[in-house]
C-alpha cells in the first residue's frame, strides 16, 4: 500500500510536467500550471472572452491558465513572444467577463518577466494567469508565445517510503 | 434628485463631495466615497486644489517602468447593470506637455462586470502638440467589434460628459460643452446591448498607458475632479 501511495504521488507530480498545452479558451478550461515548467500557445486560436481586467480593456484574444499559490512564491514567469506582437501577461484572482484587477503583470513584444513576488499571493488561493494583448493597444494583438513558470509550489498531498 | 437617479447618487459624492471639507485637509484616501482604490504600477492621491474651485482633486500618475496594465484609477461600483449610463468628470493634463501620436493612456472606463465590455475614454497626442480624447465602445454592429472616434481636448481644466444608451444603441459626448441639444458627437445604430449588457463599474484615472506615455510622463500627474454619474438626465456645469 505504501508503495502504491508513493507511486501515485510521484505520478501526480510528474504528470503536469509532461503537459505542453495551449491554455484555456474559457474560464472553465483554464489550464493548471506548475512550478518551473514550460508552456506554449497561440492566443489567435482563442477569443476575447475576458472583456476587461478591472478598469483595463482587454482588446485581444485571451488564453487562461491557473495555479494555486504555495506557502512561498518567487522568481518570474519568463515570457517569450514569437513574431513581435504586442503581448500582455497578467495574474489576477478571478476569471470571468471581467478578470479583476492585476496582481502582477507585464507587457512586451520580445522577452519579459512577470514577477511572482512572495507576499503578493495568498497560500492556498487560486490565481489566473492570462496571456492576452497589451491593454494599451486597441488593435487587438494576438500571436504565439511560450513561457516558463516560476515558483508556485503545489502542496504534496501524500507521500510515504517503505 | 429624481428617483431614477437614486442608485447612482453615491457616485455624486465622488470628488465633488470633498468640497465640503474645504476648511480641513484633503482626505488621505479616496475610499469612501469611491468603492475601490487599488493602483497598480501607478499612484492615486487626493490633493489640495480642486479643478472646479473646490478644495481637493484626484492626482493620478503611472510609475516609471509601468506596463500596459498600469492602473492609477479609483473605482465606483454603485451602478447596477445600468441600461443607460451618463457620466461627467473634469480633467486637466496641462502637466503632460508635448504629447505625440504614441503617448496614449486611458482616463475613464465604464464596464459590465458580466461581460467586461463597455466604454473606454483615452487621451492621445494629435500630432501637433495638443491632446485629444478618444472613445472606444463595444459595438456588435461594427466589423471590428468597436465604435471609436475622438474629440479635441483643449488645455486647462475641462468637463467631459457622455451618454451611453446601452439598450438603445446610442452614444453622445460633450467636451466643455454645456448644451445638451448640441453634443460634439452623437451616434445611433450601435449594437451595444449584446456585447455590454449593462454598466456596473466606473474607473477614473490614468490606465493602460503606451510605452511612450510611460517613458515621457512617468511620475507626472494628470488631474481629475467633479465626477458625477446618472441614468438619464443631462449633467452639465
Amino acid at each position: 500500500m505504501k508503495k502504491l501511495l508513493c507511486a501515485l504521488a510521484v505520478a501526480a507530480i510528474a504528470a503536469p510536467g509532461l503537459a505542453l498545452a495551449d491554455g484555456g479558451t474559457s474560464c472553465a478550461t483554464a489550464q493548471e500550471i506548475f512550478s518551473n515548467q514550460p508552456y506554449s500557445g497561440d492566443t489567435s486560436t482563442s477569443t476575447n472572452f475576458v472583456g476587461a481586467f478591472g478598469g483595463l480593456p482587454s482588446p485581444g484574444p485571451d488564453l487562461a491558465f491557473k495555479f494555486t499559490a504555495g506557502a512561498q512564491t518567487g522568481g518570474n514567469v519568463v515570457v517569450n513572444i514569437t513574431g513581435g506582437w504586442n503581448a500582455g501577461v497578467v495574474i489576477t484572482g478571478a476569471c470571468g467577463g471581467n478578470g479583476g484587477n492585476p496582481i502582477q503583470a507585464a507587457t512586451g513584444t520580445t522577452t519579459f518577466n512577470v514577477p511572482l513576488t512572495n507576499g503578493s499571493f495568498v497560500a492556498g488561493n487560486t490565481y489566473y494567469l492570462y496571456v492576452t494583448g497589451n491593454p494599451s493597444d486597441n488593435s487587438g494583438p494576438s500571436g504565439a508565445f511560450n513561457f516558463t513558470n516560476g515558483t508556485t509550489p503545489v502542496t504534496l498531498k501524500d507521500f510515504s517510503i517503505d | 434628485m429624481n428617483a431614477k437617479m437614486k442608485v447612482l447618487a453615491l457616485a455624486l459624492l465622488g470628488l465633488a463631495g470633498y468640497a465640503g471639507s474645504a476648511a480641513a485637509s484633503c482626505p488621505s484616501s479616496p475610499v469612501p466615497p469611491w468603492s475601490v482604490n487599488a493602483p497598480f504600477q501607478g499612484t492615486t492621491a487626493i490633493v489640495a486644489g480642486g479643478l472646479d474651485g473646490s478644495a481637493c482633486r484626484l492626482d493620478s500618475a503611472v510609475s516609471a517602468g509601468a506596463s500596459g496594465f498600469a492602473s492609477a484609477q479609483v473605482e465606483d461600483d454603485t451602478p447596477t447593470a445600468e441600461p443607460r449610463y451618463r457620466a461627467q468628470f473634469m480633467v486637466n493634463v496641462d502637466a503632460l506637455a508635448a504629447p505625440t501620436l504614441t503617448t496614449v493612456a486611458n482616463v475613464f472606463s465604464a464596464t459590465s462586470s458580466t461581460t467586461g465590455n463597455g466604454i473606454n475614454l483615452a487621451i492621445f497626442g494629435d500630432g501637433s502638440g495638443a491632446w485629444r480624447v478618444s472613445y472606444v465602445i463595444a459595438d456588435a454592429n461594427n466589423p471590428s467589434g468597436f465604435f471609436a472616434g475622438s474629440v479635441p481636448l483643449p488645455a486647462g481644466s475641462k468637463h467631459v460628459e457622455f451618454d451611453l444608451d446601452v439598450t438603445g444603441g446610442n452614444f453622445s459626448i460633450w467636451l466643455e460643452n454645456n448644451v445638451e441639444a448640441s453634443p460634439d458627437v452623437t451616434q445611433g445604430g450601435l449594437n451595444t446591448a449584446t456585447p455590454i449588457g449593462g454598466i456596473d463599474s466606473a474607473f477614473l484615472g490614468l490606465a493602460a498607458p503606451s510605452d511612450s506615455f510611460v517613458a515621457t510622463y512617468a511620475g507626472t500627474a494628470a488631474q481629475f475632479d467633479r465626477f458625477d454619474s446618472r441614468r438619464s438626465s443631462f449633467i452639465g456645469f
